[in-house]
This record gives structure tokens, C-alpha cells and sequence, in this order.
């Protein structure tokens, strides 16, 4: 089977189905059925940047943070018409969000649309009481500390500037200003981390009760200061740091946590004093294959079978704007087989069974058996209404996700 | 030229046949006529038998006629060639070619890739073989894969070896070929300084790399000659390598007994290196019949993940899978192993073979 879509009938257990039907309906609510739900705001300024760090990122420019919201609202005003009036979520993502001048943040922040999830990633070092109060009341709801490691050795090695102190008074400021869903990053493999380490920063971690934990293993991008100044060294641990994948997994579901992603952790509902669904509802989106605007430099968007990339060069991004043009941008079209693809590989990183109808036409039958005899994959009903109808990966599977994904596409 | 009626000792000339395929003559055939045919061929011919085999593939599988059409061609000129069909598990569709020997086989293969313009990849090579089978006929082998595990007894090639080497390397030389069996027939000092050495050595052991190990023992002074002298029973054992319980018949070899250790424990611990790791815990053995004499495990991987994967990763995410799908789909599936092609090189091609 291959991506050609069909309208027989097909009595083999994964079922063909036409091309675009893989998003499961959307609740109703008075908005046109495919406008955009989650929004995704990049910016990009940070005091320095992180040795491993490879995204999008602005260092200093402080006189540049008014132009730059400026660029961003126009871009909004530019898009308005693909987002609904009211959205699900809206993330702000960096760079470092919170290294933003304050009144500029406030600015962007009061002038975004509204959301049911509204999440700014910072870093621990720039969280002040003051920080924590302006977004409280400026609509944002969930926060992800960039804590990244408890120890001072490693942060140095990861150029990070906050202290383990930092971390945790960070987190007290966002507490105190009445934020009730917090998420930690945490990197693992950092070079000359040991297990003791290891242990000690999710130990760390969890004695500040967060919601919701990422736990990311360190990844040495091709081209970065650090894979140049640390590559040899990963290479070498790299072994050892499979184990670690699994102590982290054990240690947080042991905690109480539901892995309910590859590399996210939330606090189960049972545990949660309001009974909430702690997953990150924005992440969620990503992982489920619904379409968002991604605004700023270098943003990435997904909107009805077509990805682009916005220019990640502030001057071109900023210069396009100010003339009322759309800044320049890399467009990828998304091929229904790519999207059958990328729903599957997406949907398997998740806890929850993915429908098989939809993407059939881009499984291998045979390998999905081969995989259930190993233990690494299943066939689970959907609802009740039909056996075998979605496809799920054990704990073993989920651990082994890339390679089990490899061979379950056809 | 001009036509004649006959053709003497000393005289060049052409026939015009019928004949529409040319692999039919040989160098020495006799030529007759229908109407009075001769009863016997002339006699001073020999058959040439090849005695040095070693499996031809393309490194493209597409090229796979293109090494025939060669092949076919190469013959019309060369009727020393031999070559037959073989499908390997491990490298797909070529051709095991009989030599007169080493040097026969490097040219055959030079000629191929430059006049033909064939990327070729070349497997170690090996002897030919008689075996005494159970049920007491006599069996040429010209692939280890063909030999029967049960058998009464089996012969080798030997030749007789004239080494000449200055006085100061003969220790050196006299030790390699002890190393390989070697029998010591005679020595005779050429000059002063020039010593020859007559040996009698299997010939399966110079095929794979004892004219390099002579030169460098020697800094390049020895010269090397032999000729064969016929078959005689050695001890040998076929050795089956396993990979996940499934034997690969590319990789089974014949070899010495005392040798058979060293060379399957050598074998097994390149392929743990060049086989990545699976699902699943995967051993790989040499064994003699049903006796494993040498065993890796090649560990199951425990995580094979990106972490990272967010709006913005989604394309890199993809094509590092489309990537990781593309990799699997060069493997070759043994039982539920997944080899890569270059596993299986490593260990076959002669191009860097490091085998022992």
C-alpha cells in the first residue's frame, strides 16, 4: 500500500481512507471549522547564547525589542484571517521570551488574542516577582522554567548563567504570583554527567512539585560551538545514556507522573487537587497533527497541508513588516502521504492510541505484526466500537520509538 | 591475405564457421572436418583447471548483465576463465569465477573493470576442493557453501613454492611459511647473498594474503614462483558462521583445523562490529557442524528516540526518519536480523580484507 488513495472497500485490519481525513472532528463552536486554534510567537532575544543551543535566537539588541512586538502584531494583523476568534492555546516560545523588555512583553502580551492555554517559556534567572506578576495578569496561565540541571558544574558546561538557587526561586516567584501550572526542562547527557547526577536532578525537580516535567536528551546539533568543543565526549557516553532514558522515565511514573509523551511528563489528573489534564495542550496540538500559525523570526507554521518557515534573520523579518509585507519565507508543501507520515510519527510518541483510519495507507501490515511479536507495538480497539482500530506502542516500544516508526511506515 | 587450402605449423590464418557461439571453442580445440571427421583430437592439449575461485558481484545489482555480456566477452579471449552463476544471500546475483591462480584472478578482474568499466566487488578467494563423500564418490567443491558438512575426507591443492630471498630474510620467510602450513623441501644458496627456498604449501594458503605478508617480511626482496602440484587430504572443517541461529551461506569458509578457532573468533568479532543493534539481543557464531566454536552477542539497543519534537522540528524530525526508513531498506533481512550490506563487504570483499 502506498499513498495512493483509494475508494475499495479494504478488508485488511488497517483501513484506506481518503487523504485529509486523518484529523478527527473538532468540537463546534461558531467558528469557521478549519481556523487555526493554536498559536505559536517566537522571540528570539536572549543575554547570551547557550553553547548547545541551536534555535532561532537574538543576542542583546535591547533597542530592538520595540520593533520587533511591533513586527510581530503586524504579522498577526497580516495572518488574522487563518486564526479563529477564539483560540485553544498560545505559547511564546525563545530565545528567552522573558529576557523581552518588560513593557514590550506586556505590550504583546495584552494585544495576542486570548486562549484556554496560555504558556511563556523563561529562563530562571530573568523570573522576578515583578516578571511573575506582569504575566499573571496579562492572561498567561502555564509557565516552562528552562531549569535544565541542579548542578552547578553542568550548568556551567551548558553556558547556562542561572544557578541551582535561581532555579528554585524562580519557581517560588511564580508560585507566589499564583501560578498553578508550571513546567521544568530538564536536559539529560550533559557531558560529564553522572548517574548520580542524574538522579539527584530529578530529585530536585520533584521536590518542587511541578505540573509538568520535559525531560530532553541533550541533543549535539551539527554545527554548534558545543557538538565542535563536545562531540568526542558524547560520543563516548552515548551508550551509557540509554540507561539513562529509562531511569528517567521509571523515576517520574514511579513519582506519579503520566509519560504521555516521548519526552513529557505531567502530573496524573488523580494527583491534581482540581482533577485538571495537566498535558500541554499547545504540545498536544503539535503531536496530534492540527495546524498552527507560528509567528516571528524563524517560526514555523502548519496550515492545511502547508508548512513554511519565516525568514530567521531579524533585519529582512523586521524591514518586510514595516512596509505591510509578508516577511520572506520557506514554504514546504505537505503531500497527503507526508502528512499520513508525519500523523503517524507524531501520534506514536503519545501515551494515547493513534487511529488507524486515516493513515492505513501509509502502514506496513506485515510490520506491524512483526512488531507485535516483539513486544513493541499493539493494535488497540478505539472507543468501542471497533477492534484493532488504532495502534499504540508499548513501554519498550516508546523507548525504541524512531526505529519502531521506521518500520511500521510502509 | 589470401585464401588457401591449408595451413601449416607456423602459419596464422582464419576459418569461417557457422558457429554462433563463440564460448563453445577453446584454445586448443581440433579442428576437423564433417565429411572425414578425426577420431582422436590432437594430442599436447591440456583443459586448463582452474584451482583459485572467488565470487564476482557488481557493487550496483543493476549491472548484473552487464557483468554477464563481460564476462561472456572476456572469455572469447581468455579460455582459461570460468565462471558460473551464484546468488548470494548476502550480496545478490554475480558470478564465482575460476583461476589458474592469483595472478589470473587480478587480471581478470583489472580487465573487467577497466576494458568493461564494471564496478566490481570481489570476495575473498578460495581453493577448489575434492571430498570424499559418505557415500564414497568423489565431489570438487568451489564454494565453501556447497561443501557437505558430512564427509569422509577432503583434499586440497598444494603447490611447489620457489622463494628467493636475500640470506638475511630466510628466517622471516621460513617462519610465514610454517605459519601456513608450509612442508620445507629444499634450500640452495644462488650466490652469496641470494638464497632459494622450495617449499610445498596449501595452496588455499597463499591465496589470501601471503604474497603481501612475504614482502613485507622480506622489505620487498622475495621473489615468489609456484606451480601446482596436486590435491592432498589436509585436515579441514567447514565453519559456518550464524547470525541469530541463521546460517549465512556467504560467510561459511573451509579452513584448517587448528586454524578454524582463530579465524571464526576473528570473523564473529568484525561482524558484532559492523552489525547494528536490533530489537533484540542478536549472537553470532562460528561453529563447526553443530559445535559453536566462537560467540558474540551484538546487545539489544535500549533507545533509539529524539526527545526534541516540537511545530518547529516536525520537517527535520521527518527526514531524519525518511532517512533511518532508507537505511533500513538497504539492509538484507537474515532470519529477523537486519544486516547492512556493508557488514557483510566488510568481511567478504578482498579489497581490504584483513583476514588472516
Amino acid at each position: 500500500m502506498n499513498g495512493v488513495p483509494s475508494t475499495a472497500p479494504s478488508t485488511s485490519v488497517v483501513q484506506q481512507s481518503r487523504p485529509g481525513s486523518a484529523e478527527p472532528p473538532r468540537p463546534l463552536g461558531g467558528i469557521a471549522s478549519d481556523a487555526v486554534r493554536h498559536l505559536y510567537v517566537h522571540l528570539p532575544f536572549c543575554a547570551h547564547r547557550c553553547g548547545y543551543c541551536d534555535f532561532v535566537t537574538v543576542v542583546g539588541r535591547r533597542g530592538q525589542h520595540a520593533a520587533y512586538v511591533d513586527g510581530l502584531l503586524a504579522e498577526l494583523e497580516l495572518e488574522r484571517d487563518l486564526i479563529g476568534a477564539e483560540l485553544e492555546t498560545v505559547f511564546l516560545g525563545g530565545g528567552t521570551p522573558t529576557f523581552t523588555e518588560p513593557g514590550e512583553l506586556e505590550r504583546l502580551l495584552a494585544a495576542l488574542p486570548g486562549a484556554a492555554e496560555v504558556t511563556v517559556e523563561a529562563n530562571p534567572e530573568t523570573v522576578t516577582p515583578e516578571l511573575a506578576a506582569l504575566l499573571r495578569r496579562n492572561g498567561v496561565n502555564r509557565v516552562s522554567l528552562g531549569a535544565q540541571t541542579f548542578q552547578p558544574e553542568l550548568l556551567r558546561v551548558l553556558d547556562r548563567v542561572a544557578g541551582p538557587d535561581d532555579v528554585r526561586s524562580a519557581f517560588y516567584h511564580l508560585r507566589d504570583a499564583g501560578f498553578d501550572n508550571i513546567s521544568l526542562d530538564l536536559i539529560y547527557g550533559i557531558p560529564g554527567q553522572r548517574p548520580s547526577d542524574l538522579a539527584a536532578d530529578i530529585e530536585e525537580a520533584l521536590a518542587l512539585r511541578p505540573e509538568h516535567l520535559s525531560c530532553y536528551e541533550l541533543e549535539a546539533k551539527p554545527g554548534t560551538r558545543f557538538t565542535h568543543a563536545h562531540g568526542d565526549e558524547l560520543r563516548r557516553q552515548a551508550e551509557a545514556m540509554e540507561g539513562y532514558f529509562e531511569c528517567v522515565v521509571e523515576t517520574l511514573v514511579a513519582a506519579g507522573y503520566r509519560w504521555y509523551e516521548t519526552a513529557n511528563f505531567c502530573r496524573v489528573a488523580e494527583a491534581d487537587a482540581g482533577g485538571r489534564d495537566l498535558r500541554s495542550r499547545h504540545n498536544l496540538a503539535y503531536w496530534r497533527g492540527r495546524d498552527y500559525l507560528g509567528l516571528g523570526i524563524g517560526a514555523v507554521s502548519t496550515v492545511r497541508g502547508q508548512r513554511w518557515r519565516t525568514t530567521p534573520r531579524l533585519a529582512p523579518y523586521l524591514a518586510a513588516l514595516r512596509e505591510g509585507r509578508r516577511p520572506l519565507r520557506e514554504l514546504e508543501p505537505l503531500a497527503d502521504s507526508v502528512q499520513r507520515e508525519e500523523r503517524v510519527m507524531l501520534g506514536l510518541r503519545l501515551d494515547e492510541p493513534l487511529p488507524v483510519a486515516g493513515v492505513a495507507a501509509s502502514l506496513d501490515a506485515e510490520a506491524i505484526a512483526r512488531l507485535e511479536r516483539l513486544g513493541l507495538a499493539e493494535r488497540v480497539p478505539l472507543g468501542e466500537r471497533h477492534a484493532r482500530s488504532a495502534l499504540t506502542l508499548t513501554h519498550r516500544g516508546r523507548l525504541l520509538g524512531d526505529a519502531v516508526t521506521a518500520d511500521l511506515l510502509a | 591475405m589470401k585464401a588457401a587450402e591449408t595451413l601449416g605449423a607456423g602459419e596464422v590464418g582464419y576459418v569461417i564457421t557457422g558457429l554462433k557461439d563463440v564460448s563453445r571453442l577453446r584454445v586448443g580445440d581440433t579442428l576437423t572436418s564433417e565429411r572425414n571427421p578425426a577420431a582422436e583430437p590432437l594430442p599436447g592439449y591440456k583443459d586448463v583447471k582452474p584451482m583459485v575461485f572467488a565470487g564476482l558481484f557488481p557493487t550496483d545489482s543493476d549491472e548484473y548483465p552487464d557483468l554477464r555480456d563481460a564476462l561472456e566477452r572476456l572469455k572469447l579471449n581468455d579460455a582459461a576463465l570460468f565462471y558460473e552463476p551464484e546468488t548470494s544471500q548476502a550480496l545478490g546475483f554475480g558470478f564465482r569465477c575460476g583461476f589458474l591462480g592469483l595472478l589470473h584472478m587480478e587480471i581478470v578482474r583489472e580487465r573487467l573493470e577497466r576494458e568493461f568499466d564494471l564496478d566490481l566487488l570481489v570476495t575473498a578467494p578460495n581453493v577448489a576442493y575434492r571430498v570424499l563423500e559418505r557415500n564414497g564418490e568423489w565431489l570438487e567443491v568451489h564454494n565453501p557453501a556447497e561443501m557437505p558438512r558430512e564427509l569422509d575426507a577432503v583434499e586440497e591443492p598444494y603447490v611447489r613454492a620457489s622463494i628467493i630471498v636475500p640470506k638475511d630474510y630466510v628466517g622471516p620467510v621460513m617462519e610465514l611459511n610454517n605459519d601456513r602450513r608450509g612442508r620445507f623441501d629444499h634450500m640452495e644458496y644462488l650466490s652469496p647473498e641470494r638464497v632459494l627456498l622450495a617449499y610445498e604449501l596449501p595452496l588455499a594458503e597463499i591465496v589470501l594474503d601471503y604474497y603481501d605478508q612475504l614482502k613485507s617480511r622480506t622489505r620487498g626482496y622475495a621473489s615468489f614462483d609456484y606451480d601446482v602440484a596436486g590435491f592432498r587430504e589436509g585436515a579441514l572443517a567447514r565453519v559456518d558462521i550464524l547470525i541469530g541461529d541463521e546460517p549465512v551461506d556467504a560467510l561459511s569458509m573451509i579452513v584448517h583445523r587448528d586454524a578454524a578457532y582463530s579465524r571464526g573468533k576473528a570473523l564473529v568479532e568484525r561482524l558484532r562490529k559492523e552489525i547494528p543493534r536490533q530489537y533484540f539481543d542478536v549472537a553470532v557464531q562460528a561453529a563447526i557442524g553443530s559445535r559453536v566454536i566462537a560467540r558474540e552477542t551484538v546487545k539489544a539497543k535500549r533507545k533509539d528516540v529524539l526527545a526534541k519534537c516540537y511545530g518547529g522540528d516536525i520537517s527535520r524530525k521527518r527526514k531524519l526518519l525518511e532517512k533511518q526508513k532508507a537505511g533500513k531498506r538497504r539492509m538484507k533481512q537474515v532470519g529477523a536480523v537486519e544486516v547492512p550490506q556493508e557488514a557483510f563487504l566488510a568481511v567478504l570483499n578482498l579489497n581490504d580484507g584483513t583476514k588472516k
